[in-house]
């Protein structure tokens, strides 16, 4: 399989605590040949707390290191970002962000996300058929 | 990006031959630097999982059977939520929707648009079994179109 994960804050803060949820996710991400990657814009939404950074160190370390994980914010994803936020009259601009490297993914590609209602409004309004795992429906 | 190394390396004639065909002669070092960087990623995440599981034990059923299900469905709720968002879109912003299906519906070649959309909004479980014969609907301002219709879909939506 070549499909790509982006995983949100949400996402990458349930695999900071070794959320149950998450452990089998990526059990089934990586039996089936699947890659995780982490948008560097989430990292701005999950680090500055002292107490909880080295857990998200933590997390970015069991996903391969941060330099192979993180994925930078290209032009072109800022302004498909932009484009997702006009189309959905919508103000979330990290999670627009966070959907448009989905879309802009070349292969096949879910986003895993905690904040089920900002993320389904937004990838409505992308072409392209993305998956989407919500967390919180998990629960 | 990061610094590039040139090195030597001995494939087998078959691999590269196959990766060349794929993605041509250019694009081998950055297949191979991505399918390294896979299974570096890839040893990680075992890792990781093998230690929590020590520390912390597996996964519990219950949790692994929701995850499974919504690993394997994670296309559909996508597919579901665009359609209800085009479907109350079209009733929202077109005035001439209702009459335009009304009679694609009273011609026998549309579908039941009317009662997609009241599903839609109540009924998400519904709707995906619908998804599974899903016409094209196609909405252009002030027309709704429906693509390759198929006749069981109205008898669906209607019962």
């Amino acid at each position: 399989m070549n499909e790509l994960f982006v995983l949100d804050s949400g996402a990458l803060g349930a695999l900071a605590v070794d959320d149950a949820r998450m452990r089998r996710l990526l059990a089934n991400i990586v039996r089936d040949g699947g890659f995780v990657r982490v948008p560097a814009v989430v990292l701005a939404e999950c680090y500055g707390d002292p107490r909880y950074d080295a857990r998200y160190d933590r997390a970015l370390k069991a996903l391969g290191g941060t330099e192979r994980v993180v994925v930078d914010t290209t032009a072109a994803i800022a302004k498909e970002a932009g484009r997702i936020l006009r189309a959905g009259a919508m103000k979330e601009t990290i999670d627009a962000i966070v959907v448009a490297t989905v879309a802009s993914a070349p292969m096949r590609a879910t986003i895993v996300t905690g904040d089920a209602s900002h993320v389904e409004d937004l990838v409505c309004c992308v072409e392209r058929d993305l998956g989407v795992i919500f967390l919180n429906d998990l629960s | 990006m990061a610094p590039k190394e040139k090195v030597s390396l001995s494939l087998d004639h078959d691999l590269v031959s196959e990766v060349r065909r794929r993605v041509g002669k250019r694009e081998l070092s950055s297949f191979l630097n991505e399918a390294l960087e896979r299974r570096l990623q890839a040893d990680a995440v075992q890792n990781y999982l093998g230690e929590a599981d020590r520390r912390l034990g597996p996964p519990p059923p219950a949790v692994t059977d929701r995850v499974d299900n919504a690993y394997s469905r994670r296309f559909d709720r996508t597919r579901v939520s665009k359609l209800r968002q085009r479907i109350d879109n079209a009733f929202a912003s077109a005035s001439g929707a209702r009459a335009t299906v009304e009679a694609s519906i009273s011609r026998g070649d549309g579908v039941d648009l009317l009662g997609l959309r009241e599903r839609a909004l109540t009924e998400r479980v519904q709707l995906e079994s619908i998804i599974g014969v899903h016409p094209r609907i196609s909405v252009h301002g002030q027309t709704v179109e429906v693509i390759d219709v198929d006749p069981a879909l109205d008898k669906r939506a209607a019962s």
